[in-house]
């Protein structure tokens, strides 16, 4: 009797298990396929591209970025700088990068197409053709955004924060798809990295820019710190063996300017949080604190939000998050909870090992404006097939919601104070409220520069626009990353978006 | 050419193949349900009849005895008893075994000794019976074997 | 009644026939010179399933039809993919599948005498043991798994016999006792062939072994406290040769992410996982796939190059198959008429079970990939010969289930 019943129970378990087989095959397949076909190792792709007529790539408005020419051979646009500049979005033929010859594979070659057309162009004895590709991009937008980082490196994305279509996509240093075959064989040079797609890809130290998050999470956890002033009197100073926080100490000016160089992050014996520039602000209030982007208050609310919360809003806000978006790869950020006060204190303003790409920053700061909802980011905006139908046209999909309304409310507050008096008055643009916040990003002890980094958003439902600006070894947030943010934000107000 | 011919066919023999595969696994699947119902009837058909037998292990001298049992069974030292088992240890109606729904149930009739149900004696609760149960009366043991079930936990 | 059923059977092993003979005929014209080894091939396979399945009915009134069908739609579909993918190895397995079919036959006469089975239980010990033991002296090393003996030109596994013996050898110690002291020699056994199948680092295969073990003893004891207990202990030896050995750890770090070791080991799982996603949902028709960029594709990875050609719906089929496969086969030792017998049963069901379960997941990328063989479907003679020597067994035991029920039956109605 035990045994039979016990036949019969793992019977149950035997279906449970194969029940779960199935869904998850369907599931993974359903979740991970476009992935795992736009492989850059999927030779099958490579196959067929000897069969059919690749399809055209083109921005919003119809430019055409990639296409095929009489002899079968893939050819892009004549403007060079156009070519540089939608380079990571469109990718290559060479299935090196993940942009959309790769990506988009499926449609381009026709992998998509339907019986119907199939027999067809069979019958019609001709080669056949993928469908069309057409991108959420404008190439003169991507034009302006490339132009604009001037020298640097960096990544500048734009996006619509209502639907989640990204307008530019620009990484930098970029690399010519007229000339990939020839990187490939040593012809040319190309910059190591330069086809990392930085805008998803770049992990970047966030620096001051994430002190979004952190003001999110004071909102959230520390009640009535919105009407808190602040006393903003120079560096924290640390315990340089425990890392725990010494509120009596303080530093004078003079005590200040005799700090050793070569320590960095320490004056004397101890070890330091501090402002960029070492600023002294005096008397702030928690919006002129982010305004001002002044560490010596965030460093302090970190340590009073805790790791563990801090922690929580990181991730629910998608620092470290490992996206799925349908449209595109990304690379995950970071955000360790720190064991001591010092490495909490630094974590809170965007240091210690903190971690995110251009791409998720856009997103928090797009869903400040957008109410504290996340869309996905978005690169297809239609598939013209061969016989001209239109599929695919693309839907704007909640990716999460990041912060309550209200807590959104608060937060695009803080940023367009910043904007407005505080370190990112280089992002105005004359008939907007633009919404944002700086970032001046350490990456290392020594001589190299700091990142600039610009975040925000226009406050106008006429413009739903969000942009995020890096520059590697930018210097100053405010002073070089916003004028760009500006630029880039002007022209794509001017065509329209 | 030929070889895009064959391409549309091979496209167009997916959904046929698919067609075929999932008609087979469903009439599998409704076959096997309507089996495994039929068994079942089948089982209970002919548990019906007779439930089943009580094979005598002790005393030695009616080892291997067996009494076919019918829906209700009174057993015990008396003739008027279903099984009548002629030990003096037995109460004249020792114990009752009975059908119900479920399964097939012993009742201890009231008497002395009182019956031990693989070693541990029945209470006043009705106690469902499985095959390969030890029933104990007196010196008489007995093992179960339901109809159809020989023998599965010896 | 009985005999509407079979017609219904029948009528389905038709179906299937009519399935492989227009997957055959589609696969002669792939190249523009006709194929007329397809058709032939199509036509002895159309032979050997009817003839089994005639032969079997008409000897056997209780034998389990519907558990053949399924059989033989899987040997049919591996059969097809098989000859697409190369002629050679298709011709190589249909003969496995004759030898196979022999030995089924042999199978099922052997359990009308269960008891023989029980009577030479210490052979088996000693033979299996024996056998995994000669593996390490003269054993070939295949794939990183010391598993394989050449006999002439021919390979085998003896991992897969071992595993039939096993149920027998589990079934016997179980049946006279419950508690764990009455059966040490199992235990005994079953450590030794899980070792030695470890250190030939035929991982699948002690997992295998292992599993179905610790199921067929909890389903016999009903000792769920013993059986946590192997459980922990298989999942310690799990951590242990995680660390312990090299191929365990590579195992591991491939499952979690196949593209980071692209080049070296992970490439199997990848190109696994490119050809399910190519396939999608409907497949890419037979012969437009490109199934010989994965490893293993003929035998270990065949179920991705079903999705592939046949589509994940398909895959999903399959996986219902075995399921209903597995549930005739538990529903057959339910049925049994002696202890042993259920055991033995039970034995049979559980070992297909895990074995397809752990291969498609592997597959899938639910768990991590063990070289082992999906049942009936996959390439390999030895693989082939013990599926069917399984089935006879369940074969074996619904018949005698089937004339116990019968005969009940009669002596109902004197």
């Amino acid at each position: 009797m035990n045994t039979r019943n016990n036949i019969k129970g793992l019977l149950i378990v035997f279906c449970v298990m194969f029940v779960i087989l199935s869904v998850y095959l369907v599931y993974t397949t359903d979740q991970y396929g476009t992935r795992w076909f736009a492989s850059p190792y999927n030779s099958r792709v490579n196959a067929q591209k000897n069969n059919v007529i690749a399809g055209d790539i083109l921005d919003r408005n119809g430019v055409t970025l990639a296409t095929t020419d009489s002899e079968g051979d893939r050819v892009y646009p004549s403007d060079t700088s156009l070519r540089l500049a939608t380079a990571h979005v469109v990718g290559d033929n060479y299935g090196q990068t993940f942009g959309a010859e790769n990506f988009f594979s499926k449609y381009l070659l026709g992998f998509d197409q339907s019986l119907f057309t199939r027999v067809s162009t069979a019958l019609s004895g001709r080669p056949g053709n993928g469908s069309d590709v057409v991108l959420t991009i404008d190439s003169k937008l991507s034009d302006t955004a490339f132009s604009a980082m001037g020298n640097f490196d960096g990544a500048v994305v734009v996006m619509n924060y209502k639907t989640g279509e990204l307008l530019a996509s620009v990484s930098k240093p970029s690399f010519d798809p007229k000339y990939v075959a020839d990187y490939l064989n040593g012809k040319k040079d190309l910059d190591s990295s330069a086809m990392v797609n930085r805008v998803n890809s770049g992990k970047y130290t966030p620096g001051s820019v994430f002190k979004m998050v952190t003001a999110l999470a004071a909102v959230r956890y520390l009640p009535g710190v919105t009407e808190r002033t602040f006393h903003c009197d120079g560096p924290l100073a640390f315990d340089a063996k425990t890392g725990k926080y010494l509120p009596d100490v303080h530093f004078t000016s003079e005590e200040y300017k005799q700090t050793d160089e070569t320590k960095a992050g320490m004056i004397g014996e101890y070890r330091v949080v501090r402002d960029y520039n070492d600023e002294y602000h005096g008397d702030i209030t928690f919006a002129q604190a982010f305004a001002k982007s002044c560490n010596h208050v965030f460093a302090q609310l970190a340590m009073e939000i805790g790791a563990d919360r801090l922690a929580r809003v990181a991730r629910e806000v998608g620092i470290d998050a490992d996206f799925l978006f349908s449209d595109m790869v990304t690379a995950a950020g970071s955000f360790e909870k720190a064991a001591t006060d010092v490495d909490l204190a630094w974590s809170g303003v965007g240091q210690y090992t903190d971690i995110a790409t251009p791409l998720s920053v856009c997103l928090l700061a797009g869903s400040a404006g957008n109410g504290g909802v996340m869309m996905q980011p978005k690169l297809l905006r239609e598939v013209r097939t061969s016989s001209g139908a239109v599929t695919h046209q693309v839907q704007p999909e909640t990716e999460r919601r990041a912060m309550s309304a209200a807590e959104a409310a608060a937060l695009a507050d803080l940023m367009v104070q910043v904007v407005e008096g505080g370190t990112g008055r280089s992002a105005r643009v004359s008939g907007v409220t633009v919404a944002g916040k700086t970032g001046t990003a350490e990456v290392s002890s020594d001589e190299k520069a700091p990142n600039a980094w610009f975040a925000g958003f226009v406050r106008d439902d006429a413009h739903p626009l969000a942009v995020c600006v890096v520059l590697e070894q930018g210097g100053s947030g405010g002073s070089h990353a916003a004028p760009i943010a500006a630029q880039v934000l002007k022209k794509a107000i001017s065509l329209g978006y | 050419m030929y070889e895009s011919a064959y391409d549309i066919v091979a496209m167009a023999m997916r959904y046929f193949f698919l067609a075929l595969i999932l008609y087979i696994l469903i009439r599998v699947v409704q076959h096997s349900v309507s089996e495994f119902r039929t068994v079942q009837q089948i089982k209970q058909k002919v548990r019906s009849v007779s439930p089943g037998y009580l094979e005598v292990t002790e005393p030695e001298s009616l080892r291997g005895e067996k009494y076919p049992l019918r829906r209700e069974n009174t057993l015990g030292r008396a003739k008027r008893c279903d099984i009548s088992v002629p030990l003096a240890s037995l109460a004249p109606v020792h114990a009752f075994l009975f059908e119900k729904k479920d399964g097939l149930y012993l009742a201890d009739y009231g008497s002395h000794e009182g019956v031990l149900l693989n070693g541990e004696r029945v209470g006043r609760k009705d106690e469902l019976l499985y095959t390969g149960d030890s029933l104990q009366m007196g010196e008489l043991v007995l093992t179960l074997h339901l109809a159809g079930e020989e023998d599965a936990d010896a | 009644m009985r005999r509407f059923k079979h017609a219904s059977a029948a009528g389905l092993l038709t179906l299937i026939i009519l399935f492989e003979l227009t997957a055959f005929s589609l696969l002669a014209f792939r190249n523009s010179t006709l194929d007329y080894t397809a058709f032939i091939f199509g036509g002895i396979l159309v032979g050997m399933l009817l003839f089994q399945y005639i032969a079997l009915t008409s000897i056997f009134r209780h034998v389990d039809r519907y558990l053949l069908i399924i059989a033989n739609f899987l040997i049919a579909i591996g059969l097809i993919v098989q000859y697409r993918i190369d002629p050679e190895i298709a011709f190589k397995q249909v003969m496995w599948f004759g030898v196979g079919m022999l030995a089924m036959v042999f199978c099922i006469l052997l359990m009308r005498f269960p008891n023989f089975f029980r009577r030479i239980n210490w052979l088996l010990i000693v033979g299996s043991l024996g056998l995994l033991a000669a593996l390490l002296l003269v054993g070939n090393e295949v794939y990183g798994a010391k598993n394989w003996i050449t006999i002439g030109s021919q390979s085998f596994q003896p991992s897969e016999f071992v595993k039939v013996a096993t149920v027998f050898v589990l079934a016997h110690w179980l049946t006279n006792s419950r508690d764990i002291r009455g059966i040490w020699p199992l235990l005994a056994y079953v450590f030794g062939v899980v070792a030695l199948l470890m250190v030939e680092k035929d991982l699948g295969a002690a997992v295998l072994i292992f599993g179905t073990a610790l199921i067929v003893f909890y389903v016999a004891t009903g000792n769920k406290g013993l059986t946590a207990l192997g459980l922990a202990g298989g999942g310690a030896g799990a951590v242990a040769s995680y660390y312990l050995f090299d191929h365990v750890r590579v195992r591991f770090a491939i499952w979690k992410n196949p593209w980071a070791t692209y080049s070296g080991n992970g490439y199997q799982i990848a190109q696994g996982l490119m050809a399910i996603a190519s396939g999608g949902l409907w497949g890419m028709g037979l012969t437009r796939g490109s199934p010989k960029l994965i490893p293993a594709y003929h035998t270990d990875y065949i179920f991705a190059v079903i999705c592939e050609e046949f589509g994940v719906i398909v895959g999903v089929c399959i996986i219902a198959f075995y399921l209903v496969f597995i549930i005739r086969g538990a529903l057959i030792a339910l049925n049994a008429p002696d202890r042993f017998t259920m055991l033995v049963a039970f034995g049979c069901t559980t070992l297909i079970t895990l074995q397809s379960f752990i291969i498609i997941a592997g597959v899938i990328k639910l768990i991590p990939l063990t070289g082992i063989t999906l049942p009936f479907v996959s390439y390999g003679g030895s693989s082939m010969i013990a599926s069917m020597m399984l089935l006879g067994i369940l074969e074996g035991v619904a018949i005698q289930g089937g004339e116990t029920l019968e005969r009940a039956l009669k002596e109902m109605t004197p």
